[in-house]
């Protein structure tokens, strides 16, 4: 995680130079986004409150249509997915004094809130000095709509990361693996993927 | 064509092209003093700034072309409608955690096309990454880059996505193991 203010920083710098937009797409409204089921108000929910973040990331709209052209001739799978998105936002926080066990609480607490409006735990991982929570909100068909990675590196920082759109789970790896964000590139997501699908079938089957 | 004639021709087109490109850039120099305004005791000192319109960009394509090493150069102008560079030597940084959004550039946010792409606010670096879109076409880029040594302010407008385009294909690999990566060939 100590690379992670320079991968994320290299990650924008690159989907920030990354090509081409889909010229005909008509024109959105400023924050379309917020009324997506994948989208996490994290400052209505009063996560961060007062805290200011090291790095903000917001990639939308024309960023990522133009990482979408860029990769398509080389990656079509990926650029599939990344067609899919419809925001990308990261927040970075250095954690000093007690601001790490503040934020394992705020993440503990924004876990709850997420579960009650329908979003599955993917992993959670408590070890002594890191705290990883990945919620995902299944979709229709074997897609999700959204991604909410939490992990605080209590010796380190802090991150917190929305994916909003539609997203293909089995390529959540790839994903994680072409914005650096190691939480989601570490996971088989595949398998995971196919064990959870298992186990709702198993518990729809029960309940019936 | 006699010879006066066409150096009367050539230093013509050379002065009209000249004349468009500014060896300032006042609306940067706005985002400078705003930041200095926030940091007190901030020393800054200009050590380049530049505002280039189609003329100049169009001369300077044109000369890039016949040069062998520029010509990548002359295809990424191509694109590019206007630039605005201005490069200050930073002194006297103070170590303060908070600086706001310069006021110019929230001025900007307040307006409709324009999104703020990235901010870093770390202990020795400042960045702001914004960007303008237009039917969903990115039409500017305008990066400010504070550091301990340098204050850094770009503002590119053109046809953003194309230049990033060509951009990506001669310089980034996709497919590397590691991600996305740069490269630049030396």
């Amino acid at each position: 995680m100590k690379t992670f203010r320079g991968v994320i920083t290299c990650a924008v710098l690159s989907l920030a130079m990354l090509a081409l937009v889909a010229p005909d797409a008509a024109a959105a409204p400023k924050d379309d986004y917020k009324k997506l089921p994948g989208y996490v108000d994290f400052e209505g929910m009063n996560i961060f409150g007062d805290l200011e973040s090291t790095v903000e990331v917001f990639l939308k709209g024309p960023l990522l249509s133009m990482a979408v052209e860029a990769v398509r001739h080389d990656d079509p799978e990926v650029a599939e997915m990344l067609a899919g998105l419809k925001l990308v936002r990261v927040h970075v926080f250095d954690l000093v004094g007690d601001l790490g066990r503040d934020l394992i609480e705020k993440s503990d607490r924004l876990s709850k809130e997420l579960e009650k409006m329908g979003w599955e735990m993917a992993v959670r991982v408590r070890e002594r000095d890191e705290h990883v929570h990945i919620y995902i909100l299944p979709g229709k068909g074997n897609n999700i709509d959204g991604l909410v990675v939490m992990v605080v590196d209590d010796d380190d920082e802090a991150v917190f990361v929305n994916i909003v759109g539609t997203i293909d789970p089995t390529q959540i790896g790839r994903l994680g693996h072409g914005l650096h964000i190691d939480a989601l590139d570490d996971v088989d997501w595949k398998s995971k993927y196919r064990d959870k699908r298992r186990s709702k079938r198993e518990r729809d089957r029960d309940d019936r | 064509m006699n010879k006066n004639r066409m150096t009367w021709i050539v230093g013509v087109i050379i002065l009209v092209s000249m004349s468009s490109g500014c060896l300032w850039a006042p609306e940067l120099d706005r985002v400078r003093r705003d930041l200095q305004g926030q940091l007190p005791g901030v020393h800054f000192k200009k050590e380049f700034a530049i505002t280039l319109g189609p003329l100049s960009l169009g001369l300077a394509r044109s000369v890039t072309r016949f040069v062998p090493d520029a010509r990548e150069a002359s295809t990424y102008l191509k694109e590019i409608r206007r630039v605005k560079l201005a490069v200050y030597k930073v002194d006297d940084l103070p170590r303060q955690s908070k600086v706001a959004v310069p006021i110019q550039l929230q001025k900007l946010l307040e307006k409709r096309d324009w999104e703020l792409a990235a901010k870093i606010n770390e202990h020795s670096e400042r960045v702001w990454v914004l960007y303008k879109e237009k039917n969903d076409v990115v039409r500017e880029i305008y990066v400010v880059v504070l550091s301990r040594d340098e204050l850094i302010m770009v503002r590119v407008e053109g046809r953003i996505d194309r230049l990033l385009a060509k951009v990506v294909q001669n310089h980034v690999d996709i497919t590397n193991d590691d991600g996305i990566e740069f490269h630049v060939d030396t």
